[in-house]
């Protein structure tokens, strides 16, 4: 109840000092038990996987250094952070428009969209990456289209590339680009298009001073949280992707599950979230910079 | 007008204003009339109020001006120039709004210098009208902070030298008052008005706060459901208000809801509740006959306690209660069981200071000073 009335005060866009809040033990207090369930089942595990990439039983860097010596583990690594990368921004591309006119229409067409971009979302990945393979195989529904229409001569390749892989997951994780943007998009005033409007700029111009610099946080988060996500893509690589199209998250499900051989996959595994966590810091630095620049002048 | 060649004329003085026109403007929300056929002239210059409660329209006649919304029917043309098809970027109108809409992103001088840039006008130039537009409102040295840093009566200063720094000929207002504290707000008030004479621009401003109406306007148009009630000068409006909303809107009233016995110009009687007899003629609004359900205004400022006033109608009461405010006193007399009157006496003259509760006293005010209004039923 405090904690409504304190945002109900604050004026839009404005903070004030005397802001009323939850006092600070009573905060720690119901942060409590996401906390032990984090330290739990995330945090206590993420050490025991880097102590076992670094103690085999005493302390080796030998899975470290066999990673190194053979340069499939690191091409892997580049190639899921390259894919993640190129997943995270073609969301990016085809989401955007979907948000922006999630924000502008109103009623059935509405929650059409919402419809549209949810239902996906309750939709098991594997049912859906399973549906990716019937549409893509050799004699699969797009090829026999393509054939019938004479577009092609004979059924092409498209399963088991990194192109089915790069698509199946856009599908799979757009959902998570478009929330973050449409809640950004959301939180745009009303007035400031229209002030833009007023002040003699057209609909390109509004869009490019106004409404896209105040996405910007929307856009981060959903590149973000695809990058992320896409890292550790298991499911859909595994089945639409062929050895060629190998992602990291495949590979150490193999190490673990055909080689036993936990230490290694822990290696593995360490040296991808250290590439994620310098990645995404550098991008945030960058985005931010790039925000103290305005509107770019 | 605001072309990229007034080099010469620097910051925000002199200018012209221009004459907004609006016929007959309807604009429906789904099958609701928000504005239901209103016909305004705004003459150049004009410091022209729209007042009215929330949900009268008033927001929606400045919206469709602005550009933001498209009526349904009528005509809408600024400077003699029709602009009702015409999109908000080409109106060349200035616009604050009600919460300023500053870019958050952008500091205070690039808020300023947007328009200017949307008018592509010269790099130095922009410079030196965001320089002066700053001085006007008298925040130099403020250019390089960010809205968010700015209390609200200077966001307030920055969006208005931001919709007048490209000296557009029109400035709309929505209620840009609204959310500043009492004091700042009436500073705000006198500043407002100093600048809108100093340039010259024709100013329209929506509020449903009829204080600041009639404190800042040079006309006043009062809206209702949709509908405009009266237009005109604000002692006009107060002093001779044409229905039965206006005076109830603007102003203190005392309303006396009851049938019309008998009125006659030289001579007339109007019983009111048929207990409250005012012998002494009043002034007669058009259509109101014999027999008619009435409402009689009177403003507490007229009305007199014991025969102060010659030749008006009078009717005996009993002093219920004093209400002490200041300068002002209003003492509250009930006539009869459904009816009080309320006086508002200048304390200073000492008018009323023989009065106390429960003192039998005749109520009374002159002929002209009392409106009567016809009314449809007889449930106030």
């Amino acid at each position: 109840m405090t904690l409504t009335a304190a945002r109900a005060q604050r004026p839009r866009g404005r903070r004030r000092g005397g802001e009323r809040r939850l006092a600070v033990p009573v905060s720690w207090l119901l942060l409590a038990p996401l906390l032990l369930l984090f330290v739990a089942v995330f945090l206590l595990p993420l050490l025991g996987m880097l102590e076992r990439s670094l103690f085999d039983p005493d302390f080796t860097t030998r899975h470290y250094e066999q990673m190194v010596a053979r340069d499939l583990y690191l091409r892997v690594i580049r190639r899921t952070i390259e894919i993640s990368a190129i997943v995270a921004f073609a969301t990016l591309i085809l989401g955007y428009p979907v948000a922006y006119l999630m924000t502008r229409v109103k009623g059935w067409h509405a929650a059409l969209i919402g419809a549209c971009v949810l239902i996906p979302l309750w939709t098991s990945t594997l049912v859906r990456s399973y549906a990716w393979t019937v549409l893509l195989s050799r004699h699969g529904l797009i090829n026999t289209w393509l054939v019938d229409l004479g577009l092609i001569d004979a059924p092409m390749r498209m399963l088991y590339t990194d192109g089915a892989v790069i698509l199946a997951m856009v599908h799979v994780l757009l959902p998570f680009m478009i929330l973050p943007l449409y809640a950004a998009l959301r939180a745009i005033p009303d007035d400031l298009p229209r002030a833009a409007a007023i002040l003699g700029a057209g609909g390109g111009a509004t869009f490019r001073h106004v409404v896209l610099p105040l996405s910007l946080p929307g856009v981060s988060a959903g590149l973000v949280l695809v990058f992320l996500i896409s890292l550790g893509f298991f499911i859909t690589p595994a089945l639409v992707g062929g050895p060629q199209s190998l992602m990291v998250a495949t590979l150490i499900a193999r190490e673990i599950t055909t080689g036993f051989n936990w230490g290694f996959a822990a290696a593995i595994a360490a040296t991808l979230l250290v590439a994620a966590l310098a990645i995404v810091f550098a991008f945030n630095r960058v985005l931010r910079l790039d925000r103290i620049d305005g509107d770019g002048r | 007008m605001a072309g990229g060649n007034d080099t010469e004329r620097h910051g925000m003085d002199g200018g012209t204003g221009a004459p907004v026109r609006i016929d007959g403007l309807v604009k429906r929300f789904g099958s609701v009339a928000a504005v239901d056929g209103i016909s305004l002239q705004v003459d150049s210059g004009t410091f022209m109020a729209i007042l009215g409660p929330s949900g009268s329209g008033k927001t929606t006649v400045l919206t469709c001006i602005a550009g933001f919304e498209h009526p349904d029917a009528g005509d809408i043309s600024i400077g003699g120039r029709t602009v009702t098809r015409l999109p908000a970027k080409r109106r060349n109108i200035g616009m604050v709004f009600q919460r300023y809409a500053l870019f958050p992103h952008m500091t205070v001088a690039q808020n300023i210098a947007f328009p200017l840039r949307m008018r592509r006008y010269r790099k130095a130039d922009i410079a030196d009208h965001v320089r002066s537009a700053l001085e006007s409102v008298r925040l130099s040295g403020y250019e390089g902070r960010m809205p968010s840093q700015l209390s609200g009566g200077q966001q307030q200063r920055v969006a208005f030298a931001r919709a007048l720094v490209y000296r557009p000929p029109v400035l709309l207002l929505d209620e840009p008052l609204s959310a500043l504290d009492k004091k700042l707000r009436e500073q705000m008030q006198v500043e407002l008005k100093e600048l809108q004479r100093r340039l010259g621009v024709t100013v329209i401003f929506v509020t449903h706060d009829q204080q600041e109406a009639l404190t800042m306007a040079d006309q006043i148009a009062v809206m209702n459901e949709g509908r405009l009630e009266q237009v005109g000068r604000p002692d006009e409006l107060y002093e001779a208000p044409a229905t039965e909303f206006v005076a109830g809107f603007i102003g203190e009233s005392n309303r006396l809801v009851g049938r019309l016995e008998r009125l006659d110009a030289g001579q007339g009687l109007a019983a009111i509740n048929g207990s409250i007899r005012l012998p002494g003629h009043t002034v007669a609004a058009d259509g109101v006959d014999d027999g008619d359900w009435v409402t009689l205004m009177v403003r507490p400022e007229n009305v007199r306690l014991n025969g102060t006033a010659p030749n008006g109608p009078t009717t005996p009461g009993t002093v219920e209660k004093v209400i002490y405010s200041g300068a002002t006193n209003a003492y509250v007399i009930r006539l009869d069981a459904e009816t009080t009157v309320t006086a508002r006496l200048l304390a200073a003259r000492g008018e009323g200071r023989s009065v106390s509760p429960g003192d039998r006293v005749v109520v009374g005010w002159r002929p002209e000073d009392a409106r009567l209004f016809r009314r449809e039923e007889a449930s106030p």
